[in-house]
């Protein structure tokens, strides 16, 4: 283990050249949506931190949103998602790029739900922890976004968009609805650190 | 490097394996690592090429120390008692009732061999039982298992072998390892002798340790001290010369015999003309003295472990209740553990099994024994693991009656995979990986609640996919399915939405006919007036066909009316 954490030491050491990666500290995890990644001081979703994703209903393209990027945090490491609503489709999932053994599926009970995802996102091993609520308590977010800190791991935690009027602490917050034509709009409503942009994105809908 | 040979022998083997049937509470052993003051640290490579460092707190008295001359380079750090007979005396580690195993003889059984305490109470081997019973009120006998014992050995040869390839049992009491080529990996000698009784230790054993170049060199030394080790081959001949002859392990009558021409030690055979002891003992002492010094090489059958695990605990009285069968099922997992990481390899699932008095419930005759399987997510050799993974088993179980004997089996003993990294991997950034993350919340949720999927070759959408096995491996690149929607309803519902447009041309499954799963249904991809995209499907029958089927279908902007028969079968987030 200490020959581990020594060669850790000498990757972390900025004059190593670590085969054409990009250094990885605090930066974001691009969504793959230019104008979208541009707006936000991270260029990405944020590392180490909460993001909220507040849904009108199931079924707006709001995992999709988030397909791209976690697919190439699945290229190296594992995530969880953590009491979906519905049964996570693996031919779908192939279809988005994600390998299916990088990916595990933890059924939970609503209430145990936020336990579950904080543990995840404490333990550090994982890449990212997505996670499905209704409950609308500001504490429980509030551990999330502690122990995504902890971890250095990605949070996401999906919930109905009733919550969007309520505070959160989480870093980066979302909403994705859908306008009077039918259109999905995705705004961001908080980002720690900047002002949030006032436009919508139409985010690009493949299926 | 040059050859070195270690030995550990047990002279209270006989007692720990017989205490291993049913008092394992009372066989705790103080996991006491060999505690050596720093000054007689010396590593095996030593200029001075021998190093009594026998620990004088372990051996217990002073007097007598193993006559090394210190003249000849030899540091004798601490005393340490001439015969294997005293040592016996000295296994002062174990701090347990007064035990003592007999022999089972129907008519007047003799006492085999006694622990510490009953010693004291002067119970001796060769004493009948109920003389010793009348000295000690209190003594607790138990007949003298032999085989017991072999299987000990057997384990802790297994536990050896994670030290060196080549592992010589030496019955009754003794396991030899070559560690010559082991000191590269492991350290010097004083490394692994320090490993080795801590594992020792953990599963509650005490033995004493010497190393030698020769196999037989090493166990006679184990017989003689504790901690005793020659490493310089140019050494040995000189210390073994000190070894009594009572000592040298020689057959009884070559012994007997060469106490009668006056030799006390081995070094007075050894000036003696080879062509007349081989006249007067015959061939078979010399090739044991070469052994013994090296000057022919001694070939020996090593140990191969077993590729199945089972032990098993025999209690006195039947046990029932859960919290009493933690502790010997904690022993069992260390021992399996040991076992496994010895063979590098770590085990996925092992079976308990209970075993019952069949008289004792009449009426559950047919209940011998309980099976119980404990299944892990991966191959572990971590004994907490074990033990956690078991108890939990066995918290949900219910036993039908009082166990009288619990037996720990593993089969399926597959080879080690430790996780391939990336070199540029970060690492662990926080204190668990995912196996004890994984591990601790289906202990917290359930069993399935930790699930992989998998993709299944079945058009029916319902059956396109599956919770996939532990060692489930992926084909790497598989065929790219049809557009789906990333949720799937566990069942399909009425669709009660208002469709805006269908996205896609519709798509006819129609399968399943075979095997009673009866699948034929047009899919549809629909965007909602909610903005919602839907996965809908209506159940296509004859009629329709004939009518022009899934043709009545538009794919046009034009929005349909409310349309009856949809169901709704996934969501397109």
């Amino acid at each position: 283990m200490r020959e581990a954490a020594t060669l850790q030491d000498a990757l972390r050491d900025g004059r190593v050249f670590a085969g054409g990666r990009a250094a990885r500290t605090h930066e974001g995890l691009p969504s793959g949506n230019g104008a979208f990644d541009d707006a936000l001081p991270w260029g990405g979703f944020p590392r180490g931190a909460l993001t909220e994703v507040l849904i009108a209903a199931d079924g707006l393209g709001e995992l999709s949103l988030l397909a791209p990027a976690l697919a190439r945090l699945m290229c190296r490491e594992r995530i969880v998602l953590v009491a979906p609503p519905y049964i996570p489709y693996a031919p779908a999932l192939v279809r988005a790029g994600w390998p299916l053994a990088r990916l595990a599926w933890i059924d939970a009970p609503p209430e145990r739900a936020p336990w579950v995802a904080e543990q995840c996102l404490r333990a550090g091993c994982l890449g990212a922890a997505l996670v499905w609520t209704t409950g609308g308590d500001e504490r429980a977010l509030r551990r999330l976004q502690v122990a995504a800190e902890d971890g250095g791991s990605f949070g996401f935690a999906f919930r109905p968009a009733r919550h969007a009027a309520n505070p959160s602490p989480a870093a980066l917050r979302l909403l994705v609805d859908a306008d009077a034509a039918g259109a999905i709009r995705l705004r961001v409503l908080k980002c720690r650190g900047a002002q949030p942009p006032s436009t919508a994105f139409a985010p690009a809908r493949t299926h | 490097m040059s050859t070195l040979w270690a030995c550990f022998a047990l002279p209270e083997l006989a007692l720990e394996a017989g205490m291993g049937n049913g008092e394992w509470g009372m066989g705790k052993t103080e996991a006491k690592p060999h505690s050596h003051s720093p000054d007689s640290r010396f590593p095996i490579p030593a200029a001075h090429g021998c190093a009594d460092a026998a620990d004088a707190a372990r051996s217990g008295s002073a007097h007598s120390p193993f006559p090394v001359p210190a003249a000849h380079g030899c540091a004798n750090a601490a005393g340490a008692e001439p015969a294997p007979e005293s040592i016996r005396g000295c296994a002062g580690a174990v701090r347990s009732p007064p035990f003592a195993l007999h022999d089972g003889a129907t008519q007047r059984p003799r006492i085999v061999c006694a622990n510490t305490a009953a010693r004291a109470a002067g119970i001796r081997a060769g004493m009948a039982l109920a003389q010793a019973q009348a000295l000690l009120p209190g003594l607790v006998a138990r007949r003298h298992d032999p085989s017991a014992q072999a299987r000990r050995l057997e384990l802790l040869g297994a536990m050896a072998y994670g030290f060196s390839s080549q592992v010589v049992l030496e019955p009754p009491d003794a396991v030899l390892l070559e560690i010559g080529a082991s000191r590269a990996l492991f350290g010097d000698w004083k490394a692994i002798e320090h490993a080795l009784r801590v594992r020792l230790a953990e599963i509650g054993h005490h033995a004493v340790f010497a190393a030698a170049p020769t196999p037989a060199a090493a166990r006679v030394l184990a017989g003689l001290a504790d901690g005793y080790a020659v490493a310089q081959p140019g050494h040995l001949a000189r210390v073994l010369a000190r070894v009594p002859i009572g000592a040298a392990r020689l057959s009884a009558e070559h012994t007997e015999e060469l106490r009668r021409i006056g030799a006390r030690t081995l070094g007075d055979v050894f000036v003696l003309p080879r062509a007349a002891l081989a006249r007067r003992f015959g061939e078979g002492l010399l090739q044991a003295l070469d052994w013994l010094r090296g000057s022919e090489p001694d070939i020996r059958t090593c140990y191969r472990p077993p590729d199945r695990f089972e032990r098993r605990i025999e209690f006195d009285h039947g046990i029932a209740h859960r919290e009493a069968l933690r502790f010997p099922l904690q022993r069992l997992a260390r021992e399996l553990a040991a076992f496994v990481q010895s063979r590098d390899g770590g085990v996925p699932r092992f079976v308990l099994r209970f075993d019952h008095d069949p008289h004792e419930h009449g009426a559950e005759a047919g209940a011998a024994a309980t099976l119980l399987e404990v299944g892990l997510r991966k191959p572990s050799r971590d004994a907490d693991a074990l033990f956690e993974a078991a108890r939990q088993t066995l918290e949900r179980a219910a036993l039908p009656a009082p166990a009288h004997a619990l037996a720990l089996i593993a089969d399926d003993l597959p080879p080690f995979a430790p996780e391939l990294r990336d070199l540029f991997d970060p690492g662990l950034r926080g204190s668990l990986d995912w196996d004890a993350l994984a591990e601790r919340l289906r202990a917290r949720l359930g069993e399935g609640a930790v699930r992989e999927l998998a993709l299944h070759a079945d058009h029916r959408p319902e059956r396109a996919w599956r919770v996939a096995e532990a060692s489930a491996v992926t084909p790497k690149d598989p065929p790219l399915p049809p557009p789906r929607p990333l949720w799937l309803l566990p069942q399909p519902i009425p669709f009660r939405g208002r469709i805006v447009r269908f996205v896609e041309a519709p798509e006819r499954i129609e399968t399943g006919w075979w095997d009673g799963g009866d699948a034929r249904r047009d899919y549809a991809i629909a965007d909602l007036d909610t903005g919602q995209r839907a996965w809908l499907f209506r159940v296509a029958d004859a009629q329709a066909d004939q009518a022009g089927g899934a043709g009545t279908m538009r794919t046009s902007d034009a929005p349909p009316a409310h349309d009856v028969g949809w169901m709704l079968h996934g969501w397109f987030a």
